[in-house]
């Protein structure tokens, strides 16, 4: 039945969407900027997962946890590096754009060296066959990602709720000016909310090879618009909105998918525009539009 | 007056001084000079959103790929000349900006910087799939054999074609520069809601200003799709042109009329030797120094020269908002 395996399908795709586009959203919460370079670490962390695979014949999931250090620190030297410089500018936003634009861009370059302009994919039967869901035959790789997804978003949520450095990390993203009075030192807490959010970025990377049937050096230019996507349906700047938005693109995506293939890469473009055209705040969204 | 009208007859000069001076280019630098051109028109149209307004378009290359599609669909499916083609087109993108504009818009910074990119790629995504456009395949302009079709008229008539439509564009955003129109737009970048509760029409304004940097960058793309012969969802839409001319007006200098033709020239030269000199290193070398540059000059080169006084509105607008503000709310008689 089409209508059962689209719904599974998308609550798998989902999940995944969520857990891609979480690091991107914690970003804007904390710094108000777009890392425009995001989808191009995502797609770091799926290379980090081809070559573990295809040249060390490692399991490819083992690149969660390797390339979640790395990444961390290479988000607070970006941090460093670069926000303390454009806060010095007279349009903090239009600085930051072009400057993570520019990051991204060269991110590709170095993919493109690396990698080639090939897609790079790994096996669909890499943890097995497919799996029978409520009659449904869903291929495994779907269901491993999809429910790794799940742990992912747990530690997300434990650090942002359950967790003092989270609690002064929500404090930031509710106002910076209040939470430096509180006490809480703003930069090190954005440093270190940049340095998670492209560590989930990079984590996310392993999942994504499986859930779109590979990656190339560009998809990170088209990822980073999905993650968007998804950020801004649920609303910019809210944990729990990425979760709800990233499971209505999934349903989405799957169902167009489904019933009508060829509509499939346009039909989340017209969520987003229906979404801002209709609460141009996302749909948990409470915050004013001029973000 | 007198200053205007001895700048416009300086402008009229360059032009056929430049349109002279083509004439005796080899090819090579033919060939950068036109690209140059290409890019002083698209950058020009990224400003008048980018720079009056303050609208950070990231999907200018939407209204580009439009009007060059138009161009394309009305030549080879339709039969159009291209002479006949090229107007239609510069509408049509026109009036594509004027459809997308008002749920863009009502967004802000960021937020309308991402959406315009979603709304670029969703335009290249309709076109990929879309009968009429040829899809992925692309879409051949028919430049020779019978029928009303206009011949292919070679490097140098496109750097002139290039030449006038960037004569045209700096025009236009010299005439909107010292219009009421261009000072609206300037109000509305410096506070919105002000610039609201002193009687201007916010979204109309707003909305005008996409649709007319539409309206140059389709003309460019038109005359772009004419020039390739062959379009293709991906060269049409690619998103580098856009980056190209955000950068170009943001180290040009946001909101002024000669910036973004100084940062085309240096710009697109830039580019153009690179690729000749080191192709392999070409996607890298860009990018990094667009990052090295935004670190080290986060406003740009233009905010390095200190602000002749009395440049009154052709300076940064947004080093004095009040300044602009209370000027908008004189001339509005409010």
């Amino acid at each position: 039945m089409l209508f059962g395996y689209a719904l599974i399908a998308g609550v798998l795709f989902g999940l995944f969407y969520a857990f891609m586009s979480t690091g991107l959203n914690l970003l804007f919460g904390v710094l108000r900027l777009v890392n425009l370079a995001h989808g191009d670490i995502v797609v770091f962390g799926a290379y980090v997962a081809y070559s573990l695979s295809s040249m060390a014949g490692l399991n490819p999931l083992l690149a969660i946890p390797i390339t979640i250090v790395p990444a961390l620190a290479f988000g607070v030297l970006l941090y460093y590096g670069t926000v303390p410089r454009l806060n010095r500018s007279q349009d903090t936003e239009m600085a930051s754009l072009i400057l993570f634009f520019g990051v991204s861009q060269v991110l590709e370059a170095v993919a493109t060296f690396a990698y080639g302009n090939n897609q790079a994919s790994l096996s669909p039967t890499t943890f097995g066959g497919p799996i029978n869901i409520l009659g449904e035959h869903v291929p495994a790789t779907w269901v491993v990602c999809g429910l790794l997804s799940i742990p992912a978003l747990v530690v997300l949520f434990v650090y942002l709720y359950r967790s003092r450095l989270g609690m002064a990390t929500r404090a930031v993203m509710a106002s910076r000016e209040e939470a430096a009075a509180a006490g809480i030192n703003t930069r090190r807490v954005a440093a270190l909310a940049f340095g998670i959010g492209v560590a989930f970025a990079a984590a996310s990377g392993a999942l994504t090879i499986f859930m779109l049937g590979g990656v190339n050096p560009s998809t990170g230019s088209e990822l980073v618009l999905t993650a968007f996507t998804v950020v801004v349906i649920g609303s910019l700047g809210n944990p729990i909105g990425t979760v709800v938005g990233g499971l209505l693109y999934g349903l989405v995506f799957t169902f167009t998918k489904t019933y009508s293939p060829s509509w499939a890469d346009i039909v989340p473009y017209l969520l987003m525009l229906v979404v801002l055209l209709v609460r141009p705040t996302g749909i948990l969204g409470r915050r004013v539009r001029s973000a | 007056m007198e200053k205007t009208g001895r700048r416009w007859l300086a402008g009229s000069a360059a032009t056929i001084a430049l349109a002279a001076g083509g004439a005796a280019l080899p090819s090579q630098p033919l060939g950068t000079a036109t690209s140059v051109l290409l890019f002083v028109t698209l950058a020009q149209s990224w400003n008048i959103i980018g720079g009056f307004a303050g609208y950070p378009s990231f999907g200018q290359v939407a209204f580009f790929g439009v009007g060059g599609y138009c161009a394309a669909v009305l030549t080879a499916q339709v039969g159009f000349s291209f002479w006949a083609a090229l107007p239609a087109s510069a509408a049509f993108a026109a009036a594509f900006a004027a459809v997308v504009g008002p749920p863009l818009l009502r967004l802000r910074g960021n937020a309308f910087s991402i959406a315009t990119l979603g709304m670029a790629a969703g335009t290249r995504e309709l076109v990929a799939i879309l009968g009429v456009t040829g899809g992925g395949a692309g879409l051949t302009v028919p430049t020779f054999g019978p029928g009303p079709h206009t011949a292919y008229p070679g490097a140098l008539a496109f750097y002139w074609a290039y030449l006038a439509l960037a004569a045209v564009s700096l025009a236009v955003v010299a005439w909107l520069s010292a219009s009421r129109f261009g000072l609206a737009l300037r109000a509305i970048r410096a506070d919105e809601t002000a610039a609201e509760s002193a009687g201007v029409a916010t979204t109309r304004t707003k909305v005008a200003a996409l649709a007319l940097s539409a309206l140059l960058a389709g003309t460019a793309g038109a005359l772009f799709a004419f020039q390739q012969v062959v379009v293709f969802p991906d060269s049409m839409f690619d998103i580098t042109t856009t980056t190209l001319m955000v950068v170009i007006v943001v180290v040009g200098g946001r909101g002024t009329v000669a910036g973004p033709v100084v940062g085309a020239v240096v710009f697109e030269t830039l580019v153009t030797e690179l690729h000749l000199f080191a192709s392999r290193l070409d996607p890298l070398i860009l990018p990094a120094l667009i990052v090295v540059g935004v670190v080290l000059l986060p406003d740009g080169v233009a905010h390095l020269l200190p602000v002749p006084p009395g440049a009154g509105r052709g300076g940064t607008p947004r080093a004095r908002p009040r300044a602009v503000l209370l000027d908008a709310v004189r001339r509005y008689r409010l």
